[in-house]
Parts: structure tokens; C-alpha cells; sequence
């Protein structure tokens, strides 16, 4: 106990509360405070300053901001907003200020104090992307490969498998063999949805290795425009030991809708949809802290899922288009593909992953590359295939079935994700047409009944004699 | 002859009457009856036939039965064990669910009881806390004479500024 | 309010905004306070009137106030620094 050091006269800044709107508080005096300080007022509440001009001081209230009144006093603290992270947050399920919301008692206080906002790591202290992070859905690992360190965004309209993309992405990491630290947040989500979201997660025994940060629609909007920050400065803790972490902004829509309600109401001049000025900002800076640090710093990494939930299939509003010059790629989730049964709805004729094969390991790319191709050739005959196979030659046929069962084989069942070994050597059956004399309504069957083989087979390195095995002994279709 | 009384005729006629008789007794009563003599040998015959075959069909039956009561026998020993053995592993399985069920409970209590223990013990500190800061007001309140006062303000203002 | 009102109000929030106030427990001799009157000024120069009051809740020590800054050197204050330090552990 440092006691002795309080023995001192103090010299504090201090304001006094000039107005509070809705979790937006203005203040008079406080002329020594910074940008991003965290200030503290009546009965430990802080506040984040983000407005400083000659009419004073304005902040977000991180807390219970109906217990402030005017006139109420604030003082600086000289330190920079920063969350508490240890260890012991693994499992847990926190709020915008890292504080346990999930009753199973306090956090211990024997970690680090994270700032929150930080700039990214510089250019020499990273490495390249080339470790793959498998999200165990084959459309994705297959032919948009998604590499540790890397932003990949998931876009698409509501409800049409985002964020059970980003669970399964989850439910993968447990097999994974370098492990990988998960952290949700959610931004603006129902509190129902956050609470059967941990409650799969648990179930699956997912939440050993998985953060939930959780900032919902009811909470005050300081904290859902604070939470993603929380979660990456978590993220970095992890990240500077070495680790590998996965952060799912879970979205950054909502997240930017709360960031224009406190610019408006600390009425800065609203921009387009009335945004402000610096919205391409505040998720830039966000996204750059997702990063592959280089191994003298531990060659930890932190890759980022960022999902934004588009209105009517429109990418070219002005947040996704912001977001999608910011991350290294997109998955694109569509409606259509959704409604008609295809699950997970991706489309990956317009998704794309900047770092590409670099980010597979060998087999995957191997049988990836055909697999891309056949896909391809498909879609440009997909036309034809409505007309009935009468008027077609030998070869369209064949490529219409083919392409028909690459389709039935990237169909995937929620909250199961497959490793990518079995990955592999389902994609080489198809590419070599061990699936071809498959009826088409028969090929989840098949695909079911492989899968279990796979998993009973000690080595599955060998994927191709496996694939042969199975097929000439089991399947007579 | 004619003394003796015999009648050649006669004993002619009756020879004739004799063989007459004979041929009609054996057209009408003999051959019939020889028939329906050797119509019973034959079915005497035919019926012990029947009842041979019958006989060794029914060992042919009986044999079978036996074979087929012990192949059914073994099957049955076999069943009974593989039965027995499946017995054997659905009791080891129950055995070992419940085991699991067991310590799964006993882990969930003991991280229920620690994680009381941690909201006790905070609520416990946040007490200890607040009584740190009132006895150290209430001390200085009280016990802090009107010398002291003036020498602590004199300590004070030499402090301000430097 | 005409031009003259606002100017007059003003000069005095002008004013307000300059004093420097002195907080203190237990008696306060004409030399000290004479002390402490240089003091505040040669701290705070743009300061133009220091004023002087007694504040029992300080239980001892004293405090000066100018403008948004508060030099605390009370025992209240050092128990306000010891709440804040048992909140962080």
C-alpha cells in the first residue's frame, strides 16, 4: 500500500456541468483537459472527452447518465481513456468499459490498462499475412481464404447469415491447432439475441476460449460507439503475448448510427446522411489496430470480421463503401441465394479476399484453384440449364451437373463447421467427379456419411487415396 | 359195372355237373373272391409301403428337428451372450454418464461457490473501503486540536507555491 | 438586453472570472495571509483580488481556487486521494 505519496497537495482541474443531453454532457472550465481524457465526476462516473472549443468542454457520459445534474463537478484525471484486461477476462461476458455483465462475479484487477484508443502498429513493426484462419466454411476457406492479421468484411442484407457466419467462424477456432482467442462484439444487438448467442457459445464449449463484449440497443450510446475500441484494446492485450486473436464487430452499421447521434447532439455539422465529417475515420483507425505483428514483437495477430448490414443489397451507400476500402476483402451475403435455400448464403462471385491462396495451406489450394474454376464455368452456363438438358452437348451437360453439385456441396448446416482436411477431400471428390453419378438430392446424404468416415481415418494427410477408398467401397449410387 | 349199381352216365353226368359247378363257382365265386383277396394283399401291401415312407420321412422330419433345434440353440447361446454383453456395456455406459453427470455437477457447484466467494469478497472490500475513509474522516474530525490546526495551516502556506 | 446591459455583464463575469479565492481551517495570522496573497498572485498573475475564507470542512490545511483549478493541501483533500486510491485496487 503506497501511502506515503497521498501525503501531497493536489492541483486538480475541474467543471462544472453546463448542460446534459442524453448521455452527452457539457461542461465549463476544465481548460487543462485533452482529447479522449477520461475526466470523472459524482460517484466515480467517467466521461470521455471528445469536444474541446472556447464554449468549453463536451464528453460522453460512460455510465449512468441520468444521476448527473447541472452544475455537478468534473475533473481531469490526466489519463487517457483505457479499459482493465487480464487473463481472467477469457469466458466472461464484459460491457463497453470491460466490466463483468454476466453475474459470475468481479474481474480481478492484476492485469493491464489497455488505452483505447491507440494508433496502429507502423509498417516495421508487422509481417505479411500467410497463416491461414479457417473458419470451417468451405464457400470461404475454399475460395475467399481468410489469413490471421487480416480485415475481412461480411456484408450483406439483415438476416441473411452474418452472424452465423461469425459464430461458426467461432465454433471452428476449437480445433484449431495454434489456438486462437475470439472476442464478439456486439454493437447495438437485442440483449435477447447476446444472451442465446452465449448460451450456443457455451453449449459448444466455444466460450472457453471466446470475450463477449456487449453494448445493446438499450445501453447508453456513449458505450455502443465505445465497445468497439474496448474489444480491440483486449484484443491487443492478447495480441502482445504472443496470440492470435479473432474480433467480430457485430456491426459496425449500428455502430456508426451511434457515433452521428453524439456528433449531432455535440452538434457537429452533420455531412452526408447527415454523418459527420471524420465517420470514414473513426472505423479506420478501428480496423488498422487489426494487425500481424512481426516475430520480435511475438508475432501475435488480430484479425478482424467486421459486419455491415446493408439496406436493399445497396454496397455503394456511403458506410459500406467506406468499410470495403478499408479491409482486405468482402463476403457477400445475398438474399436471394439465402431465400432459395443456399446456406450460407455467400456469394462468392463477388466476395473476394485480398490476400488470397497466400493464406491457404498447399492441399486447399491445390484443389481450390479447380474448384474456383468449375464454379465459374457454371454460372456463365447457368442460363442454360433452365432450358432442360435436350438441346445441349455432352460437355455443357456435364458442366451444369457438376457446377449443380459444387452448389449442393457448399451447403452447410449452422454450428458446423468442418475441418480442413475433411475440406479437402470432399472438394477433390467433387473435382473428380466422384459425385458426378450422385443423384442430386442424395449428395447431403453422401456428404454426411463421408464426413464420418473422415473423422473415424487416423491419417488425413493422404486425402486422395482416401477419397478413392471411400467411394469404390462404399458408394454404389 | 352195371351190378356194382355205378351208372357210367350218371357218373359222367355228374363229373359234368361237377365241372360245371366248378367253372361256375370259379368264374362267379373263386375269381371274385381271389380278387378281392389279392385286392386286400395289395392294399395291405400298399398301406405297409405308405407307412415305411412315412415312417422315414418322419426320421427325415425328426432329424431335421434336431438339427434345427440346435442351430437354434446355439444362435440362441450366441444372442444370449452378445445380449449379455450389450447388458454389460449399457451399464458401464449408464455407469459412466452418471459418473459424468456427477463430477460435472460437482464442478459447477465448486465454480458457483467461488464465484459467490469473488462477489462476496468484492462487496467485502468495497465495505472495507468506505469504513477506511469514514473512520479516517471521523479521526480527523475529531481528534485534531486547535494547535495542531494552526501549525498544519502554517506547514501549508509555506508548502503553497514552492 | 441592450448593448450597455451586456457590456456591464460583461465586465463583470470578466471580473468574477479573475478572483482567486483562498479556503482555510484554523486561524490565519495578517502575515500569513499577506504571504499567501503574493503567492497566489505570482502563481496566477492574470489574478486581480484574492480573497480569504474559512472553511471547517477542510479540517485543516487549506485550498486555493482559481478560475477551473483547485490546489488542494487539506485533510479532506488527503482523504478524497485515499478514497480514490482504494478504488483502484
Amino acid at each position: 500500500m503506497k501511502l506515503e505519496h497521498l501525503n501531497k497537495p493536489t492541483t486538480k482541474n475541474i467543471g462544472w456541468v453546463k448542460s446534459i443531453k442524453d448521455g452527452i454532457v457539457a461542461l465549463d472550465g476544465l481548460q487543462e483537459a485533452k482529447m479522449g481524457e477520461k475526466i470523472v465526476g459524482p460517484n466515480s462516473i467517467q466521461a470521455l472527452v471528445l469536444n474541446i472549443d472556447r464554449t468549453g468542454v463536451a464528453g460522453i457520459i460512460l455510465g449512468d447518465f441520468t444521476k448527473i445534474a447541472e452544475g455537478d463537478q468534473f475533473e481531469t484525471t490526466g489519463e487517457v481513456m483505457s479499459i482493465h484486461a487480464s487473463d481472467a477476462v477469457v469466458g466472461r461476458v464484459v460491457n463497453a468499459q470491460a466490466e463483468p455483465i454476466d453475474g459470475r462475479g468481479p474481474l480481478p484487477k492484476d492485469g493491464v490498462y489497455m488505452p483505447v484508443e491507440k494508433i496502429a502498429p507502423g509498417v516495421i513493426e508487422r509481417q505479411p499475412v500467410n497463416q491461414p484462419l479457417q473458419t470451417g466454411i468451405m464457400a470461404v476457406d475454399a475460395m475467399i481464404p481468410i489469413g490471421r492479421g487480416q480485415r475481412e468484411l461480411v456484408i450483406g442484407d439483415r438476416n441473411t447469415g452474418k452472424t452465423a457466419f461469425a459464430v461458426d467462424t467461432i465454433i471452428n477456432q476449437k480445433n484449431s491447432e495454434k489456438p486462437v482467442v475470439c472476442i464478439y462484439v456486439g454493437i447495438g444487438q437485442k440483449r435477447s439475441r447476446i444472451a442465446q448467442l452465449v448460451e450456443k457459445l457455451e453449449q459448444l464449449e466455444a466460450m472457453e476460449y471466446t470475450i463477449v463484449v456487449s453494448a445493446t440497443a438499450s445501453d447508453p450510446v456513449a458505450l455502443q460507439y465505445l465497445a468497439p475500441y474496448t474489444a480491440t484494446a483486449i484484443g491487443e492485450y492478447f495480441m502482445e503475448q504472443g496470440k492470435d486473436v479473432l474480433i467480430i464487430y457485430d456491426d459496425l452499421t449500428k455502430h456508426a448510427w451511434a457515433y452521428r447521434q453524439i456528433s449531432l447532439v455535440l452538434e457537429r455539422p452533420p455531412g452526408r446522411e447527415a454523418y459527420p465529417g471524420d465517420i470514414f475515420y473513426l472505423h479506420s483507425r478501428l480496423l488498422e489496430r487489426s494487425v500481424r505483428l512481426n516475430e520480435e514483437l511475438g508475432g501475435g495477430s488480430i484479425t478482424a470480421l467486421p459486419i455491415v448490414e446493408t439496406q436493399l443489397s445497396d454496397v455503394s451507400a456511403y458506410i459500406p463503401t467506406n468499410i470495403i476500402s478499408i479491409t482486405d476483402g468482402q463476403i457477400y451475403f445475398e438474399t436471394d441465394l439465402f431465400n432459395a435455400g443456399f446456406r450460407p448464403a455467400i456469394d462468392a462471385g463477388n466476395s473476394v479476399s485480398r490476400v488470397g491462396t497466400t493464406a491457404q495451406i498447399k492441399p486447399m489450394k491445390k484443389v481450390a484453384g479447380q474448384l474456383r474454376l468449375e464454379l465459374a464455368q457454371f454460372k456463365e452456363l447457368e442460363a442454360f440449364a433452365q432450358f432442360g438438358s435436350g438441346d445441349l452437348d455432352a460437355r455443357t451437360k456435364q458442366r451444369i451437373e457438376r457446377g449443380r453439385r459444387i452448389r449442393e456441396l457448399l451447403k452447410q448446416k449452422q454450428y458446423n463447421p468442418l475441418p480442413v482436411f475433411t475440406q479437402v477431400a470432399l472438394i477433390y471428390a467433387v473435382n473428380n467427379g466422384f459425385l458426378d453419378e450422385v443423384s442430386l438430392e442424395k449428395i447431403q446424404e453422401v456428404k454426411e456419411r463421408f464426413v464420418l468416415y473422415l473423422e473415424g481415418q487416423e491419417n488425413k494427410d493422404n486425402y486422395e487415396e482416401l477419397v478413392k477408398d471411400y467411394f469404390e467401397k462404399y458408394e454404389i449410387t | 359195372m352195371e351190378q356194382l349199381g355205378i351208372n357210367p352216365i350218371l357218373i359222367l353226368v355228374q363229373v359234368a355237373n361237377f365241372l360245371l359247378l366248378l367253372w361256375v363257382l370259379k368264374k362267379y365265386l373263386y375269381k371274385p373272391f381271389i380278387e378281392l383277396l389279392d385286392k386286400r394283399r395289395q392294399d395291405i401291401e400298399a398301406t405297409d409301403n405308405l407307412r415305411h415312407e412315412l415312417e422315414t420321412e418322419k426320421a427325415h422330419i425328426d432329424e431335421e428337428r434336431e438339427r434345427v433345434l440346435n442351430e437354434v440353440r446355439t444362435e440362441a447361446d450366441q444372442m444370449l451372450d452378445e445380449v449379455r454383453e450389450q447388458g454389460k456395456q449399457i451399464q458401464e455406459q449408464m455407469r459412466k454418464e452418471a459418473q459424468e453427470r456427477a463430477d460435472h455437477i460437482v464442478t459447477s457447484a465448486k465454480k458457483e461457490i467461488s464465484e459467490r466467494e469473488q462477489v462476496l469478497r468484492a462487496e467485502l472490500q468495497q465495505e472495507v473501503r468506505e469504513a477506511a475513509v469514514e473512520a479516517a474522516e471521523a479521526v480527523l474530525a475529531t481528534n485534531v486540536t486547535q494547535q495542531q490546526r494552526n501549525e498544519l495551516l502554517a506547514k501549508a502556506v509555506d508548502r503553497f507555491g514552492s | 438586453m441592450n448593448n450597455i446591459q451586456l457590456e456591464k455583464l460583461l465586465a463583470t463575469l470578466k471580473v468574477e472570472e479573475s478572483k482567486a479565492i483562498v479556503e482555510y481551517a484554523g486561524v490565519l495570522t495578517e502575515v500569513q495571509q499577506k504571504a499567501l496573497e503574493q503567492k497566489v498572485i505570482s502563481r496566477y498573475p492574470e489574478a486581480t483580488e484574492v480573497t480569504f475564507r474559512e472553511n471547517p470542512d477542510l479540517i485543516a490545511g487549506l485550498r486555493v481556487l482559481y478560475q477551473d483549478y483547485v490546489y488542494d493541501d487539506s485533510a479532506q483533500g488527503r482523504v478524497e486521494q485515499l478514497k480514490n486510491t482504494l478504488e483502484t485496487i
